[in-house]
């Protein structure tokens, strides 16, 4: 042994600077090598995936079977494989929001008119202006000077064309509310 | 015979030399080698399903599954690798589903980390294509959840490998679970389960160069304005608008017969005057799956002044072509609708609901529009309920294909009940939900289904009460419709913002005439409003997270007041347009408003640079390329809005299957999750700055 390396050695030696460097290129070219090939081989498996939380196969039981609903007792995984559709999937449903013990209303009487609806429905009393106008049906809580609201809004004075004045706009009673002398 | 002298081998200098090479060549091993396999570690545990329990089944899974069906489940030597695979098989189904599930506790559930995504990988074999990629997720606060179907997994008698990416962990989220469910006839065999960090591309330099775009976005104001009132605005399948006046609430204009409609390019600035038939003015209106335009009723008359009669509802309906630009007539509905709702369920179908009828009563007759047929069906074809539903009530689809009513509407008195329900179109029946705060003061409210769409929460803001001149109020409402028994429960506070003057509101002051719109980075933008009906424009905006249930206050709000006859919806460009302003004072504001969100701010956006097909299929997977690294993607349906109403709107996930800038997105089985049409896809990266969208047609 100590007589090979000495003559790998004077060899080396001899050579000169470029040649141990050579050396030393294929050495290192071999380390590479063996390196890889060593995780390669000790990483195993399909994939560059280390399975870290795996553990590994130990001999158990026949595993548990289950089965359910309607199949017959003692059906073997290894039964013809039963089929479904295997072109487009069908729809995934899940079933939420079933309501247990909520009362489902069923269908009303078919009635003989539509569900009356009271006047001011869209918040606006039309008898001020033109009906595009929409004075409040009711004003917000706490005003009191309702023409002073409606000036501060854009309106301007209004015709009273609905023959009443729910609001008390029209003080001078002129037929126009929030006008001049209102 | 002395010792012969040592000879070293190398000189000293190559000796250092050597040295240094090696340490290099260790650094590389570890570099290459080692951190690539530490971000690849696999986190199921017994992914082989090869240690088995006391009970015989693989430790850290358990059997799971609902429904009424025959089934078998265990394990198969038929294995992909080692000894053992999972093996589902149903004879005979009426409903529900089989899987195999990784149990949920804590040292079995893989453990996550929030805003991470990961890539699930399974191997299996299948004799239908009824398989699905199923999530839960650990809620610190509420628990384990479901959290969505991710993918298909396609028929194979052979091995195959699916992989899928999760979306960005939720917040609140420690631990996930998952599994693929069987929900048909068929035996399935999975092996070789794997979850690992998909490493998710860390956010691109913000690049933000204005800071107050950034974090509260900016408007422009255009510097012209509508050619109409644009009460009614639908988003067009080519990228433009649809503005629907009508008579606009100008009773001049309808006493002419002055009708208005035009087509808006926001690309140009452009209008196009439409022929208008009749006053379509308070119609309904939805994209049919074809990307025309269905609208329903309308105006067939103002109010008299001295109010006798009230509005009256027309029963008319017209499609409006956006190739032509032209309207067509179809069959008359049953019965008049002023107001109505307008829904479209999984099969393509429109439901239209109350509003006011021909004789200006409330009506209760279900309309029912049949894709197919292209016509409204004849009464002894609808099933009826004779309910009072109110107007514009807000009908948003379930995933199981019933309605949810969410107790926004606008105009009128309380509804009996909760003010929230279930109707079951099929069986004609309705179920109250409870919990709504302040049922009776949610006109003028908006309700809109939380991004994603597979998680079926729907937000409610806001409301007031214009008969009874109620001030607006700032209360939220949330419900998850994947509750057996879902209940509204409360939401935070609406943000508060200034009044006329810049008076800012105070105690519980919020907004009526509210708008919501979905943006494609899943969050949802709030804007415009009034303090009351038809006067007061509070200007305030915000952004609502559905991810931490939480405002993000202070975005910049529109310049122009938007309440009465207002509306804002979402561009493909990813800005978000608002028109409308109809004040008490009979006034109409036709300037048009763009926000652009703080995410235009924040840097390059990534774009969808191939797309292989426009025309997709439910449970298809759908190739796209991008320019840079993205981390989620969606299809948000575009606006059909009017009133605080568009019950449609809905952004549904795509989880993606991503190698490098090629990404495959898995599309929904599930009609009821995505409606068939015309849908905007939208990919954004870490920083969620979304692309410009694609067009896609799906179904």
């Amino acid at each position: 042994m100590s007589r090979w390396f000495r003559a790998v050695a004077g060899w080396v030696r001899a050579s000169g600077r470029r040649g141990q460097l050579a050396v030393a290129a294929g050495l290192v070219l071999l380390v590479l090598v063996v390196g890889v090939v060593g995780v390669l081989v000790a990483g195993g498996g399909d994939s560059d995936i280390l399975w870290g939380g795996g553990t590994s196969a130990t001999p158990a039981d026949e595993p548990a079977e289950e089965s359910g609903g309607e199949s017959e007792p003692g059906q073997r995984p290894d039964a013809p494989d039963p089929t479904g559709p295997v072109g487009a999937p069908p729809p995934y449903v899940q079933p939420f929001a079933q309501q247990p013990g909520a009362k489902p209303r069923g269908a009303g009487p078919s009635p003989t008119a539509g569900v009356e609806i009271a006047e001011g429905t869209d918040g606006c009393d039309h008898a001020y202006g033109d009906r595009d106008v929409c004075v409040p049906w009711k004003f917000p809580d706490g005003v009191t000077d309702r023409c002073g609201w409606l000036r501060e809004r854009g309106f301007e004075p209004l015709k009273i064309t609905g023959g009443r004045d729910r609001h008390g706009l029209d003080r001078n009673d002129d037929g126009t509310a929030c006008g001049a002398g209102d | 015979m002395p010792p012969a002298e040592a000879v070293p081998m190398f000189s000293p200098e190559l000796r250092r030399g050597l040295g240094r090479l090696l340490a290099l060549v260790l650094l590389l091993t570890v570099g290459l080698v080692a951190t690539p396999a530490e971000a690849a570690t696999n986190l199921v545990r017994n992914p082989g399903l090869e240690t088995l329990g006391p009970n015989g089944f693989p430790t850290c899974w358990e059997r799971s599954g609902l429904g009424d069906h025959s089934y078998t489940f265990g394990l198969t030597a038929d294995a992909r690798s080692g000894r053992r695979a999972m093996r589902i098989a149903i004879t005979e189904l009426t409903s529900g589903d089989r899987k195999a599930m990784m149990a949920e506790n804590a040292q079995c559930a893989p453990r996550v980390t929030v805003g991470n995504q990961y890539d699930l990988s399974v191997w299996y074999k299948s004799t239908t294509a009824a398989n699905a990629i199923t999530l839960f997720r650990h809620d610190t606060r509420d628990g384990w959840q479901y959290w969505l179907d991710s993918a298909t997994l396609a028929a194979t008698s052979t091995w195959q490998r699916k992989v899928v990416r999760t979306p960005p962990i939720p917040a609140n989220t420690d631990q996930i679970t998952w599994g693929v469910s069987l929900y048909s006839t068929g035996t399935l065999i999975t092996d070789d389960y794997s979850m690992v960090d998909a490493n998710a591309p860390m956010p691109t330099p913000s690049g933000c160069t204005d800071a107050a775009g950034c974090t509260r976005g900016k408007w422009q104001v255009m510097p012209y304005e509508s050619t109409v009132r644009g009460i009614h605005a639908v988003m067009l399948h080519n990228g433009k608008v649809l503005l629907v006046a009508g008579s606009g609430n100008d009773p001049s204009a309808f006493e002419a017969g002055t009708f208005k409609t035009a087509v808006y390019d926001p690309a140009t600035g452009a209008f196009t005057d439409v022929a208008t038939p009749v006053d379509l003015f308070c119609a309904g209106h939805v994209q049919l799956r074809d990307g025309r335009v269905l609208v329903m009723g309308g105006n067939k008359d103002y109010p008299t002044a001295d109010g006798t009669v009230g509005y009256k509802g027309l029963k008319d309906s017209y499609i409006f072509d956006p190739a032509t630009n032209r309207y067509s007539r179809t069959n008359d509905m049953l019965a008049g609708h002023w107001y109505p709702s307008a829904t479209m369920l999984g099969n393509g179908d429109i439901l239209s609901l109350g509003g006011l009828g021909e004789d200006s009563t409330g009506t209760t007759t279900t309309d029912y529009f049949s894709s197919a047929q292209q016509r409204w069906l004849p009464m002894n074809e609808v099933k009826q309920t004779w309910a009072w539903w109110g107007l514009y009530p807000a009908m948003v689809l379930m995933q199981d294909g019933r309605l949810f009513y969410t107790g926004s509407h606008t105009f009128g008195v309380a509804l009996p009940g909760s003010g929230a329900s279930i109707y079951d179109v099929g069986k004609g029946t309705i179920t109250d939900v409870p919990g709504l705060q302040r049922k009776d003061e949610r006109d003028q409210s908006m309700s809109v289904l939380l991004p994603p769409a597979q998680a079926q929460r729907v937000l409610t803001v806001g409301g007031g009460n214009g008969d009874a001149g109620a001030t607006a109020h700032r209360l939220t409402d949330v419900i998850d419709l994947k509750a057996a028994s879902p209940r509204y429960v409360p939401g935070p506070p609406l943000p508060q913002g200034t009044l006329t003057g810049g008076v800012p509101q105070s105690g519980d002051q919020g907004k009526m005439y509210v708008s919501l719109v979905l943006l494609p980075d899943g969050t949802v933008f709030e804007t415009g409003g009034a303090l009351h009906n038809r006067a007061d424009p509070v200007f305030e905006a915000s952004i609502f997270d559905p991810q931490t249930n939480q405002f993000r206050q202070d975005m910049a709000t529109d310049p122009v007041p938007r309440t009465y006859h207002s509306s804002a919806f979402l561009l493909p460009d990813g800005r978000v347009m608002a028109v409308g302003d109809n004040p008490g004072n009979g006034s109409f504001d036709n300037r048009i408003s763009v926000y652009s969100p703080p995410y235009l701010f924040k840097g390059a956006r990534p774009a969808i640079q191939t797309l292989a097909r426009t025309n997709w299929a439910y449970g298809s997977t759908q190739r796209i390329t991008v320019d840079s690294a993205v981390t989620r993607a969606s299809l948000i349906r575009p606006a059909a809005v009017t009133h605080s109403s568009d019950p449609n709107q809905r952004f549904v996930e795509l989880p993606m299957t991503v190698s490098g800038n090629t990404i495959d997105l898995n599309v929904t089985t599930n009609p009821n999750l995505a409606p068939p049409g015309w849908y905007m896809l939208f990919v954004h990266n870490a920083n969620g700055v979304p692309s410009i969208a694609k067009w896609v047609k799906l179904g």
